[in-house]
């Protein structure tokens, strides 16, 4: 891509805010950091608890097999590596990876808790992984798209870390389909869980934020189309709890 | 169109069956350059399976026509499964175009690893059927908290069920410290939301 990075005169949004590209990473590092260690107690409070469902749903629909070599992608306190790295076994290989040093020690920390260690961390940008082509059977980013600058980087450099035959799942906010549940959720969203941030961990705008870009991000047929982009085929859209949240799954078909 | 939920519960359904056995992985593997429409009569639902060496991926569309279409109501799929391979006749009421062998293959491979069809259009039949279906495959998969909008469901009945889940986990006394520390607070906020809303009904 040509644009630079350092311009000044390039924003993004932040929220609702537009705010410099170069900025955008350390605000968002911010909101993470300052949220690491209460970050599952408000997962919870957040989803209302949902999250454990929506998590359960990509878990079945990516059925890791024994031996399948997994990247869990903005894993932050690794729910999700936790479950595939029971999946795919000794033989197998799950990498937690994610931005931010604090959300990795905070899920390594955990993962040992629940006596999973010797599991590779990498610290790691989703815009450009470090690891080499076709080395994954299965790549996801749960609740981790949105935060990211450029999506589409985002998209391709996880594709091409795909084996052919791979697939991509990207579990994330999206649009409601009904207007009735698009009024609550916004009620829900925008009053209570700021509310919610303040009372509970003390910090009204790392939660104003979260609301805020979740209402940023692509609705579903906006992401289906950027992953078709990226160069993923078979792209398929999964609505739960009313289209709150999307389940997008594509494919690395070229071998 | 058919629910995506119904595609990704009959693949997952059908990989869980598939992956038990190599061989019925290598013949998925054989079948990469097949696939088969279902067509569901009534519902107008379109399934799209397509073979791979992991099992197979069911869509709900597909750019080309698939290399087998089959088509009938959901009562004539039940029967579709093989229990035995000389068994080779099609149930009545499904129509075939395309290469019937590929639905063969496919037959004796759902034959082969167990995979009963039946169980699993058994939902569809009958009054209320698409949305008994995708309840029926929520509930399976376990892709459901519990019945009622839970959206609605209010925070501190929502923790209440939270803690009784926890209470099985092995970090549960943490977790439930911050969680009696929580429900202090949400209820504190309760009562502060009720203040707002007498205060704001008085202005009124
Ligand atoms: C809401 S958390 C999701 C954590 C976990 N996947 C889950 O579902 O519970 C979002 C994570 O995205 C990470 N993140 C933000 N921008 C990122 C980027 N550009 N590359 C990788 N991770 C990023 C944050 O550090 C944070 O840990």
């Amino acid at each position: 891509m040509s644009s630079d990075r350092s311009d000044p005169r390039d924003t993004t949004h932040f929220g609702f805010e537009q705010v410099p590209v170069g900025d955008k990473q350390r605000r968002v590092r911010e909101v993470f950091s300052s949220v690491a260690s209460r970050y599952d107690v408000m997962n919870d409070l957040m989803s209302l608890g949902i999250h454990r469902v929506w998590k359960r749903f990509v878990i079945d629909l990516a059925g890791v097999r024994p031996g399948e070599r997994v990247l869990d992608v903005a894993g932050g306190t690794g729910d999700l590596t936790r479950e595939f790295s029971k999946l795919a076994g000794p033989q197998g290989q799950v990498v937690l990876s994610d931005i931010n040093a604090a959300m990795l020690g905070e899920g390594r920390r955990r993962l040992a808790d629940k006596g999973i260690v010797g599991l590779p961390v990498v610290q790691a940008n989703a815009e450009c992984l470090p690891f080499a082509d076709a080395s994954f059977d299965l790549v996801t980013i749960g609740f981790g798209l949105r935060n990211v600058t450029d999506k589409d980087a985002a998209l391709r450099s996880m594709r091409r870390v795909l084996k052919p035959g791979g697939r991509l799942i990207v579990l994330e906010f999206s649009k409601p389909l009904n207007a009735g549940l698009s009024k609550i959720y916004d009620q829900y969203s925008f009053k209570l869980l700021p509310l919610m941030g303040k009372l509970v961990a003390n910090d009204e705008a790392s939660y104003r934020y979260l609301a805020e870009s979740i209402r940023m991000h692509p609705d579903q047929q906006t992401l289906k189309g950027m992953m078709e982009n990226a160069g993923l085929e078979r792209c398929q859209v999964y609505n739960l709890t009313g289209g709150i949240v999307a389940v997008h799954r594509g494919f690395n078909l070229a071998a | 169109m058919t629910p995506s939920l119904v595609c990704a519960g009959l693949e997952v359904a059908l990989n869980r069956y598939l992956q038990l056995e190599p061989a019925a992985l290598a013949d998925c593997e054989r079948m990469r350059d097949s696939s088969i429409e279902l067509h569901l009569a009534g519902f107008e639902w379109r399934l799209f399976i397509e073979f791979d060496a992991k099992g197979v991926r069911v869509g709900n569309e597909r750019a080309e026509p698939a290399s087998v279409l089959v088509s009938g109501a959901p009562r004539a799929f039940a029967k579709l499964a093989l229990k035995r391979d000389h068994d080779a006749g099609l149930p009545p009421g499904l129509e075939v175009s395309g290469d019937a062998e590929v639905l063969q293959r496919f037959r004796r491979l759902l034959g082969r690893v167990g995979f009963d069809l039946e169980e699993w259009i058994a939902p569809l039949i009958g009054d209320g059927a698409a949305h008994r279906a995708t309840q029926a495959l929520r509930s399976l998969l376990g892709w459901t908290r519990r019945s009622g909008d839970t959206l609605a469901m209010n925070t501190a009945e929502y923790l209440r069920e939270e803690t009784r889940d926890l209470a099985r986990g092995v970090d549960a006394s943490d977790w439930m410290d911050d969680v009696d520390r929580l429900r202090e607070r949400v209820d504190r906020f309760e009562a502060r939301i009720a203040q707002l809303e007498r205060n704001k009904a008085h202005k009124q």
